[in-house]
């Protein structure tokens, strides 16, 4: 079915809805004239029929709709009195309007039919009088009114059934009804009886189409109650089919076969009640957006993508208002006036594209309008205002903390309060009632290019696919969304244990892992060998289990309160079997491993932090007396080994490590602490680069904490150190590990880079980066691979240099998250620039995600990495530069 | 058990009847105790259920069970009213409070008594071998005493 069949379809259902409440609602004002309630809801309904005929552009339709609305309205507004008459036309409409729906249905058309042109005449012409009767009534007096409008009723009433009978010659069905219309309006004169029968008799007029239900309503605690007890019959049959297996019996067999299959199809059936395609509310949008745009003036062309994605109903019906909200902000604060578009170069139409699609178990949605996109500067400014942000702490903010205060209970940034958006519901609304739907949003904006918010819900809040996985024997369930892969450990060996905490290494990521046994708090018989990679948000860790199971859809029930109080846990759900298995819940388990590390980071947050906070988990180890830390993903390995494997050969310490002989670096011997005395045990780190391997050796390796690379630059400087910081009352001294193993092998780093670089000039890097930690390693190992650096402590002080010089520097290197200016707005800055179009810039962070990745492209930058990848940052920055000159030779 | 279903049928009917005056209660044993809980809180009485523990619980939850289809949680009675002495568990007890089920275990079912509301008594300040706190009121049997099992302070945290 296509995008169109579907709308239409949606549009019956509604107006077939429409019908049904128009006839059950003038029947009730028959009885209760006066009640205003009714007649706006009539309208109301008429309303909506109208503009949706007319969306669709069904002309008869909604010329019925329209006068009948008018009617209506008039009624309302108490211009007019419910007089049967009046009645009886509008129910005459709504047999008119039921006729053409069903003919809709039929034949994806409008009828052509002269009864229906003739019936619109005589409603325009019954509308005409009734307009000039109230005219009238001001000159007039009253009591004339009714006899006016009594004959011209009979009237129309009589013309009516002459037309009928013409055409009664080429239809035989109608003759036997027709003539009770021409009694009707009669009666209806004079007796002026209670109208209740009359529905009845006008719809006479035409041939009365019966409109077949396609579609029911029911509770949805009906479909729960449903769907609980065919789980119930998945079980019983699960017990049958074992039962019957005892017996031999072939038609024991086939009826359980039977019985098998057709439960499975039940249970099928009865889940896919609840899946409703997102199309029946995205449909509902371009009515909205049309009306909209014409309100505000705006242009505006909507796409709708994905309206197949199924959603569960539940969940469908609660993001209609946000989604609501968010396409009114869109058209109401992004969209630009079509002249203000033409000015800047876009095209007069905005585009505004609804799209849905799944990903991992989740629904995505997103709102994407090419607009003026959101203007930082002004929600800080509006922040700062309503007191929600102290002026000195938004200097420091990067771009998406500030954005997130329009998120913010009663922040709006509208300069007026116009009718369409700011009513007081705000985008706190829209958040809390996503993330009440177990969901996030999300927003990306970029000035003056347009505005992307995306939404990520839950497929269905009822089902979700998990992965099943045992500790000591109990299974649990794992939601397949965080789930990242499945890995097959040694925990013996692969498992890097610092301080308390396992660490893994994957890819070259360091992760923490957890011990599902441990976190559980039960005793360890078994080993758990299987690595569970999970994500929650950013951050990744590993999940130790005894065993993995299949993947399942799992009927997700709520747990008792008296499990609260457990972050473990988001429910519970039936297994096959009938017994009972535990969902975990990730951002819980999560949350067990960041306690450790919140307290460390508690010790510290005394310190000013003036950097915007990366964190990164360090290693601390020992030499001697003093204390050392260097970012974790740099080590390949730590490992402990016997002092005896250490020899010297060839006037050259080395370790004899699994077969291979690997170089020995003493710190003592580059850096001027005192010489410590190790012991039997020697802790050893690998640093491996390009096949390298060195190792660097430490009395202890005292632990691993996730904090900022915040260091205090001041003491201590000599070359290999970046600086200090207090930790744990110790002085810990921040190793330039790049610098020092350039100090142990001046060899190490010297690719063939060089050969050909020294004839050319040298060339000069804008740094943007501030921390000092960063600023100094990225600084030294560019300056080690030959390039001259200059460093920028943000975004702002790096654009003024780079304007100070145009010509000086050859390549841009920047951070993101960075105070003042972030790394965004200078890209956007420099691209902004004509001087700079083709200066090649490198964005650096120390988190890699695709999401980053993709905006940094789309705003001009021409390549993303990893800080502490120094190979990758190289090979990157040969290439930009390699690819720059290529341009500037070919110019 | 079928017996058990007619026989809370049997009361619901005379209850419209004797509601202004009377309580209807189910009875229990569990120890040396009987005890009463209203009838119209009591679900079902269920035999052999599995119930699956769930870690770092509270040392009064036995875990959760499945009743077809419903999460129930199964609560240690003993251990929640500090109840003393070894007991033997036979029977589920079901039980519910705006739609959450909690189950616990019973050695045996009593009979189903009609209690005229006037004749319930105070809780003693003390009552040896247990937690008063759970009991709401008691009713004088003839031989012993009869405790009202307080159900809002079990759905309690």
């Amino acid at each position: 079915m296509n995008l169109d069949e579907e709308i239409l379809k949606d549009f019956l259902v509604e107006a077939k809805e429409g019908i049904s409440k128009l006839e059950e609602e003038f029947v009730e004002l028959e009885k209760d004239p006066e009640n205003v309630e009714i007649l706006k809801s009539l309208f109301r309904t008429m309303h909506s029929l109208k503009g949706a005929s007319g969306f669709f552009g069904f002309k008869s339709l909604e010329s019925i709709a329209h006068f009948s609305e008018d009617i209506l309205a008039k009624l309302r507004d108490g211009l007019l009195k419910p007089e049967p008459e009046i009645i009886d036309m509008l129910l005459q409409a709504v047999d008119q309007i039921k006729y053409i729906v069903a003919h809709l249905e039929e034949h994806k058309q409008e009828p052509i039919d002269d009864r229906v042109l003739e019936f619109i005449v005589s409603l325009s012409n019954f509308t005409e009088k009734l307009k000039k009767r109230i005219e009238g009534k001001e000159e007039k007096k009253e009591p004339e009114e009714p006899k006016i409008e009594k004959i011209e009723a009979e009237k129309t009433a009589e013309e009516k059934p002459e037309h009928e009978f013409i055409k009664e010659e080429a239809k035989e069905e109608i003759k036997e009804e027709a003539p009770e219309v021409v009694a009707t309006p009669v009666k209806e004169v004079e007796k002026e009886e209670k109208p209740k029968d009359k529905p009845q008799d006008t719809s006479a007029v035409l041939p009365t189409k019966e409109l077949t239900e396609t579609h029911v309503k029911v509770d949805v605690h009906l479909l729960d109650q449903l769907m609980n007890l065919a789980g119930e019959l998945v079980l019983a049959r699960n017990r049958v089919v074992q039962l019957a297996s005892k017996f031999h019996d072939a038609d024991l067999q086939r009826s359980v076969q039977t019985l098998s299959m057709v439960t499975s199809e039940l249970q099928e059936a009865i889940m896919k009640t609840r899946m409703q395609p997102i199309g029946t509310v995205f449909n509902k949008f371009p009515r909205i957006v049309r009306d909209l745009s014409r309100q505000l003036g705006k242009k505006v062309n909507l796409k709708l993508e994905g309206t197949e994605t199924e959603l569960d109903r539940s969940i469908i019906e609660a993001i209609k208002d946000p989604l609501t909200h968010l396409v009114r902000n869109s058209i109401d604060h992004g969209i630009e006036p079509p002249e203000e578009r033409v000015s800047l170069g876009k095209p007069e139409e905005g585009l505004l594209v609804m799209r849905a699609y799944h990903e991992g178990g989740q629904v995505v949605i997103e709102i994407e309008d090419d607009g003026r996109g959101i203007d930082v500067e002004k929600v800080k400014r509006k922040a700062i205002e309503k007191g929600l942000l102290d002026p000195r702490e938004a200097e420091r903010m990067s771009e998406k903390e500030i954005l997130s205060f329009i998120f913010k209970p009663g922040f709006s940034t509208a300069e007026k309060v116009t009718q369409v958006s700011g009513r007081g519901v705000g985008m706190d609304v829209v958040k809390t009632n996503i993330e009440k739907l177990g969901g996030t949003i999300e927003l990306n904006t970029m000035k003056g290019k347009g505005t992307t918010v995306r939404i990520k819900i839950p497929l269905t809040l009822a089902i979700v696919p998990a992965l099943i996985v045992t500790s000591q024997g109990q299974r649990f369930a794992i939601p397949q969304v965080s789930l990242r892969e499945l890995v097959a450990i040694n925990p013996e060996k692969d498992l890097l244990k610092i301080g308390n905490t396992d660490f893994y290494r994957l890819r070259g990521e360091i992760i923490p892992v957890l011990s599902l046994s441990k976190v559980l708090n039960r005793p360890q018989q078994s080993q758990e060998k299987n690595l569970v990679i999970l994500n929650a948000g950013d951050r990744f860790f590993g999940l130790l289990v005894d065993q993995i199971y299949d993947s399942e859809e799992i009927v997700v029930k709520p747990l008792g309160r008296w499990f609260k109080n457990i972050p473990l846990y988001s429910g519970a759900t039936i297994m096959g079997d009938g017994k009972l298995a535990l969902i975990l819940d990730i951002v819980g388990l999560m949350k067990m491993l960041g306690v450790a590390l919140e307290e460390l980071e508690k010790g510290l947050a005394e310190e000013k932090v003036l950097t915007i906070e990366e964190t990164q988990f360090i290693l601390i180890f020992e030499v001697g007396k003093d204390n050392f830390a260097v970012p974790l993903a740099v080590i390949s390995r730590l490992d402990k080994v016997n002092s005896d494997q250490i020899t010297t050969i060839g006037g050259k310490e080395v370790l004899l490590y699994k077969g291979k002989v690997i170089p020995i670096l003493r710190l003592e011997n580059y850096l001027p602490i005192s010489y410590p005395e190790y012991g039997e045990e020697i802790s050893v780190l690998f640093f491996t680069e390009r096949e390298k391997t060195v190792g660097i050796i430490c009395s202890r390796i005292v632990d691993t904490l996730e904090t900022t690379l915040e260091v205090d630059t001041t003491i201590y400087q000599q070359p290999g150190i970046i600086g200090h910081r207090i930790i744990h009352d110790r002085t810990v001294l921040f190793l330039d590990i790049f610098k020092i193993i350039e100090m142990f092998d001046p060899e190490w780093f010297v690719v063939k880079r060089k050969e050909e670089e020294i004839i050319e000039e040298p060339v000069r890097i804008l740094l943007a980066e501030d921390s000092p930690f960063f600023q100094n390693l990225i600084k030294n190992y560019l300056i080690q691979a030959g390039f001259e650096v200059d460093v920028a402590e943000n975004g702002k002080v790096a654009l003024e240099k780079l304007m100070q010089n145009p010509e000086q520097y050859s390549l841009l290197i920047t951070d993101i998250e960075m105070p003042v200016m972030d790394g965004f707005t200078l890209v956007a800055e420099v691209r902004k620039t004509p001087q700079f179009a083709n200066l090649p810039i490198l964005v650096q962070t120390s988190l890699a995600g695709e999401d980053i990745k993709k905006k940094v492209m789309e705003l001009g930058a021409n390549a993303y990495q990893v800080k502490l990848d120094r190979e990758k940052v190289l090979t990157t920055i040969n290439e930009l530069l390699e690819t720059s000159k290529q341009r500037i030779s070919h110019a | 058990m079928d017996e058990k279903k007619n026989a809370l049928a049997l009361v619901e009917g005379k209850k419209g009847l004797l509601k202004d005056k009377h309580l209807t209660l189910i009875t229990f044993y569990l120890g040396d105790f009987i005890f009463g809980i209203p009838a119209e809180k009591v679900v079902e009485i269920n035999k052999d259920l599995e119930i699956t523990p769930v870690p770092l619980a509270d040392e009064f939850i036995l875990g959760i069970m499945n009743l077809r289809g419903h999460i129930v949680t199964v609560m240690d009675l003993q251990k929640k009213i500090k109840l003393q002495g070894d007991l033997n568990y036979r029977l589920n007890l079901i039980i519910k409070k705006d739609n959450e089920l909690l189950s616990f275990l019973v050695e045996k079912i009593g009979d189903i008594m009609e209690v005229p509301v006037a004749k319930l008594e105070e809780t003693p300040d003390r009552i040896e071998g247990l937690d008063r706190d759970y009991i709401e009121n008691i009713y004088q049997l003839p031989d012993r005493l009869l405790l009202l099992l307080n159900v809002n302070k079990l759905f309690e945290n």
